[in-house]
């Protein structure tokens, strides 16, 4: 079985190419599966979490999504829309609309469900039911976090990738944000791909990858389940993976 | 399970329309401007062709001689002979020789004022309400309008003031047309005495027995015959291609070109800020899988919302700025604009394709930004 998400060779290069973000990074994960990925700043990760979510191209590589190779634009757009879901460090909810409309925003096309009723059930389940008329602006952050949740989770996607879901949240804030994320994770069997400073964090997923200077680095931390990434030279889990 | 009904983008585009209040009402404020003018210019413009012809059918003239040289047809002079050889062409039922020239009035207002030949049909076929006609060689004598009568306050017995020569109002006759209801009658031969015009006048209006193109055809040719230096049209014809009426239209076109260019120019200068203010939203759109036709789509969904805020303020403004515009001395009574529903919706589509038009740049700069780097913008 195909895993849902691979990279196979990721390279990508900003500044005319002056800055090696990602060097040849194969990845690959499983329907389900939660992998965190951790690393000093800078080292790559939010362009590997842009890269796996289609917001950018790679360079070089190819990325395959359920099997399917994701070649163009329309592709990116359409897995955007329909089986990935994304969350962002600092949110990025929409200042005029309300918790609601944000995440109505993301609804997608098609079915009998009113996007205010997709979106009032989402709120719902992330405890946010009576905060769906206010604007991001009358929300706490950690609100704030669970409205961007809620909007990543609205189309019941395949894989929800999250940059840095805590960085901008204490750390009693940040950890009810992570139960939250497991929580609809056990009810929804998605697969899950989060950047984390937090090793605390890092320690409820499944697999770690490390990020260092753009590609993965080995070995997995002690007592942590075994990482299934594949660095440049070829990877176990990947393999069996991808077989 | 995973699909529901989606957000319409009609309410997305009214909201982001309201986040930059002072710059969508100006834009609004704008667009109203260009479409009032286009209405005041093409409603005044066909109230102009729109009287004149009113005038030619309401007096049941089948044809217009006139001159064929003259840019403005009221300055043009056609021959008295003209008159007289097509009263004798088989075919023809009537004739009516007109000299006319826009005079003042009591040293005020403006009214048209027109000598009737003697054997003129309009002079017999007018529904006198008040008054008499002139009699045969009765100097002085005028019969007005009978709007023109009620502007100025006349009535049989009083004297009038027409081109700084006193007249004597003999009758008041009842027009439904304006211009013909607007306009002072005088025989033509005071008129031409008048204006020193012996032997000239400005039109000769045929009335054919058998208006049939075949008989109009043969009355035509013999008209020419009489004279090389002639034009002969059908009323309707000599309107729509009269030159002055021509200038008039090609100036209110230009003009309205102008202002829909300034329209677009100002829903696309708004909408490219609006796009610039919120390339993090953008990206935003992106990042939950909007495709690029559906940003397309609310962008230009805004700009039309924009231009239909102001299109019926704007044909409103329109419609009070032509009436204010032809209640002004000097205008009065001569123009009427001519602004029916088919205009106003014309318009209305006009202006909703113009903020359609005015968005469609910014919103594909929109669709094109790159999602990750413009919502770090």
């Amino acid at each position: 079985m195909a895993p849902l998400l691979e990279l196979r060779e990721v390279s990508k290069r900003y500044r005319q190419g002056r800055i090696q973000a990602l060097r040849a990074v194969n990845l690959a994960l499983a329907a389900g599966e939660a992998v965190a990925v951790l690393g000093r700043s800078g080292c790559g990760k939010t362009t590997l979490i842009n890269v796996a979510a289609g917001l950018i191209r790679p360079d070089e590589g190819r990325v395959f999504f359920d099997g399917v190779e994701i070649r163009n634009d329309a592709q990116r757009t359409a897995l955007r829309a329909r089986r990935i879901g994304i969350v962002f460090q600092h949110f990025h909810l929409i200042p005029s609309l309300t918790a609601a409309e944000n995440v109505g925003i993301a609804v997608g096309d098609g079915g009998t469900e009113g996007w205010r009723a997709r979106s009032l059930r989402l709120l719902g389940d992330v405890g946010l039911a009576k905060r769906a008329d206010h604007r991001p602006a009358e929300l706490s952050v950690g609100e704030q976090q669970r409205v961007a949740l809620a909007r990543a989770l609205v189309n019941e996607p395949d894989l929800l990738v999250a940059d840095e879901p805590t960085g901008n949240l204490d750390p009693e804030t940040g950890q009810s944000v992570v139960a939250l994320l497991f929580g609809l994770r056990s009810r929804r069997s998605m697969a899950l791909l989060v950047v984390t400073h937090d090793n605390g964090v890092a320690a409820r997923f499944e697999r770690r990858i490390r990020l260092a200077d753009g590609a993965v680095a080995a070995p997995p931390e002690t007592g942590a389940p075994p990482i299934r990434a594949a660095a440049a030279s070829g990877d176990e889990g990947a393999e069996r993976a991808r077989r | 399970m995973r699909a529901a009904r989606r957000m319409g983008l009609v309410p997305l585009a009214v909201r982001g329309a309201l986040r930059n209040r002072v710059r969508s009402g100006l834009t609004v404020f704008g667009v109203i401007i260009a479409i009032a003018g286009l209405i005041v210019l093409v409603g005044l413009t066909r109230g102009l062709a729109n009287a004149w012809q009113g005038s030619l059918v309401e007096r049941g003239g089948d044809l217009v001689v006139f001159d064929r040289d003259a840019v403005d047809v009221l300055s043009g002079a056609v021959s008295n002979a003209v008159a007289e050889g097509a009263a004798r062409i088989p075919g023809v039922r009537g004739v009516s020789a007109e000299l006319v020239k826009l005079v003042t009035a009591d040293d005020s207002a403006h009214v048209v004022l027109t000598g009737l030949s003697a054997d003129s049909y309009t002079w017999a076929e007018m529904r006198i309400e008040a008054g008499r006609r002139p009699n045969a060689g009765e100097a002085g004598a005028v019969v007005l309008g009978s709007a023109l009568a009620e502007q100025l306050r006349k009535r049989p017995g009083d004297t009038i003031t027409l081109a700084f020569r006193p007249f004597r109002v003999v009758g008041i006759a009842r027009f439904s047309e304006m211009l013909n209801a607007r306009t002072a009658y005088v025989p033509l031969a005071e008129m031409q005495k008048l204006l020193d015009r012996a032997n000239t006048v400005t039109f000769v209006h045929i009335k054919l027995a058998d208006p049939g193109d075949a008989a109009a055809a043969r009355v035509r040719g013999a008209l020419r015959a009489l004279d090389s230096g002639i034009a002969v049209e059908a009323g309707a014809a000599m309107v729509a291609n009269n030159r002055v009426i021509g200038i008039f239209r090609a100036v209110s076109w230009s003009s309205t070109a102008i202002a829909i260019a300034m329209g677009v120019l100002v829903i696309l200068n708004t909408m490219l800020m609006a796009v610039i203010e919120r390339t993090a939203e953008i990206g935003i759109l992106h990042a939950v899988g909007w495709s690029r036709e559906r940003i397309v789509a609310l962008f230009v969904v805004e700009g039309a919302v924009l231009a239909a805020v102001a299109a019926p303020v704007g044909l409103a403004a329109g419609y009070l700025a032509a009436q204010a515009i032809t209640a002004l001395p000097g205008v009065a009574g001569f123009l009427e604009p001519r602004i029916d529903a088919r205009m106003l919706v014309e318009v209305a589509a006009a202006a909703i394709l113009l903020g359609v038009l005015g968005s469609f740049y910014p919103a594909l700069r929109a669709a094109r930004l790159d999602p990750a780097a413009a919502m770090w913008r």
